[in-house]
């Protein structure tokens, strides 16, 4: 009882950072929050649908049946609600039945985002990933604003391997969030996998940009070193010279990240000796 | 019939990783001592890569030149390659295909690739929850599945045994490295954990 708090507590930590904590949210569940239920307030709704979500996600079909059933009484006609019955449907892989669902949402309510990305997530997990880069496209000519979907846009191109348009996603998404340093180092790393001299250019940029941003970013700061190898073999003497100092110096700095750490890894010279040009 | 061995610290590790990110793709290499023939392949060791966008690759090539500086030096080659795929029902080899199988290719004249068998996985193991073809020349030639040996045999029970305890909370990849420098790849505690329980 006296934990119940502080399970409140990380239930809504995870609820506001969009975590995908799944096992974590049933454990609480199951440990204390499903005797708890009349003690949670106003919250109590809120937890019920996550603790649905986590559940069809763990395949706990009795605890997502339970919070679907209490939910479903206290709001007999919401659109929320049936959302999480058509994804209890997908979990079963009844996608035609889970299709019905979601059509008929957004048919009464056409402005509905959380149905139409649970079609597209159906697509998935049919392995259309073809149509669900279609609808997902459609979607945001609609939504545009919807920064989760351009990151999912950017994925689903990732697995097609057309990294153009992934970083065609990303740059979008720089726009929403130019201070984010994830963001420009995955647009470089986007750069450096498509490969040749102008990209691993660009990408050398944004991991500098990256870096600036964040310099505790690790990825970055290889990936500084990575285009600066690259760069460095050149004929132009100036670019040469540039690019060398670049790396030099990227190396220094991965070797004071690891020195700092307080427990050292094993064999940590041999590790970092990798880089040595 | 030449075998595809796995040790146990090879075999659970690869399934820990899986299931530690049972939501997206993961992928890793595995480790065979430089002496051992090209028939007769024994893979003693697994290092994780990535369960974050695996279709990228700077990370991969800085993780590659990391560990083959570090295994050349305890007679070790990087001689495989291993992956999960996200979607459940993937289970062909045609997707699981990536660049570093390529680079392994390149290296030691074929590569083995190990795709995780989804369809096989549970928390109690009573098969071994792999497939492999071994690729070479741009070609991905399936392998019998009799061929796969765990050494020792009761690698399976240790397997469900650490799925239980769930020990894949303490598996870390490269991602998890690069997200904290201080948490190791190498996996020291967990492969201790591993030796202990067979």
């Amino acid at each position: 009882m006296f934990n119940l708090k502080d399970d409140i507590e990380s239930l809504r930590l995870w609820r506001e950072n969009i975590d995908r904590k799944s096992r974590e949210i049933i454990k609480l569940w199951q440990s204390t929050i499903e005797d708890n239920l009349e003690n949670l307030g106003n919250e109590k709704f809120v937890v019920l649908e996550q603790a649905c979500v986590a559940a069809l996600d763990t395949y706990e079909l009795n605890v997502a049946k339970r919070c679907i059933q209490l939910l479903n009484s206290a709001f007999p006609n919401s659109i929320r609600v049936r959302t999480l019955e058509a994804m209890w449907f997908e979990v079963d892989e009844k996608y035609e039945e889970a299709m019905h669902i979601l059509e008929n949402i957004i048919k009464q309510d056409s402005t509905n985002s959380a149905a139409r990305k649970r079609k597209i997530a159906i697509l998935k997990a049919q392995g259309k990933s073809i149509e669900a880069i279609k609808e997902l496209t459609d979607y945001l000519k609609i939504y545009m604003a919807d920064i989760e979907a351009w990151q999912e846009l950017s994925e689903l191109y990732l697995n097609e391997n057309e990294f153009n348009k992934a970083a065609f996603c990303v740059e979008e998404l720089i726009i929403h969030n130019p201070h984010n340093h994830l963001l420009h180092q995955r647009y470089a790393d986007i750069k450096y996998s498509q490969g040749g001299q102008e990209n691993i250019e660009i990408a050398k940029n944004y991991y500098c940009q990256a870096l600036k941003l964040n310099p505790n970013n690790i990825r970055a700061l290889y990936g500084v070193y990575l285009t600066g190898t690259h760069t460095s073999i050149t004929k132009n003497a100036q670019k040469k010279k540039d690019s060398s100092k670049l790396v030099e110096w990227s190396v220094k700095e991965i070797e004071k990240r690891y020195s700092k750490v307080s427990s050292p890894l094993s064999d940590l010279e041999e590790r970092l000796a990798a880089l040595e040009v | 019939m030449s075998s595809i061995k796995f040790s146990a610290k090879a075999y659970c590790k690869i399934i820990l990783h899986a299931a530690k990110y049972p939501h997206c793709a993961i992928n890793g290499v595995l480790l065979a001592k430089s002496t051992s023939k090209k028939e007769d392949i024994e893979f003693v060791d697994a290092v994780p890569l990535f369960h974050i966008s695996i279709n990228l690759t700077p990370m991969a090539e800085i993780a590659l030149m990391q560990i083959d500086e570090l295994v050349s030096k305890k007679g070790l080659v990087i001689a495989g390659y291993y992956t999960a795929l996200e979607n459940l029902k993937d289970n062909n080899f045609e997707k699981a295909h990536h660049r570093i199988v390529d680079k392994i290719a390149a290296q030691n004249g074929s590569s083995y690739v190990v795709l995780v068998n989804n369809s096989k996985l549970s928390v109690y193991l009573d098969n071994v929850a792999l497939k492999v073809a071994q690729y070479s020349d741009g070609n991905m030639k399936p392998c019998d599945l009799h061929r796969v040996v765990l050494s020792p045999d009761t690698t399976l029970d240790t397997c469900s045994h650490l799925l239980e305890q769930e020990a894949y909370e303490e598996l870390v990849d490269f991602d998890n490295h690069l997200d904290n420098v201080s948490l190791d790849w190498i996996n020291i505690k967990l492969n201790e954990k591993i030796e202990n329980i067979l």
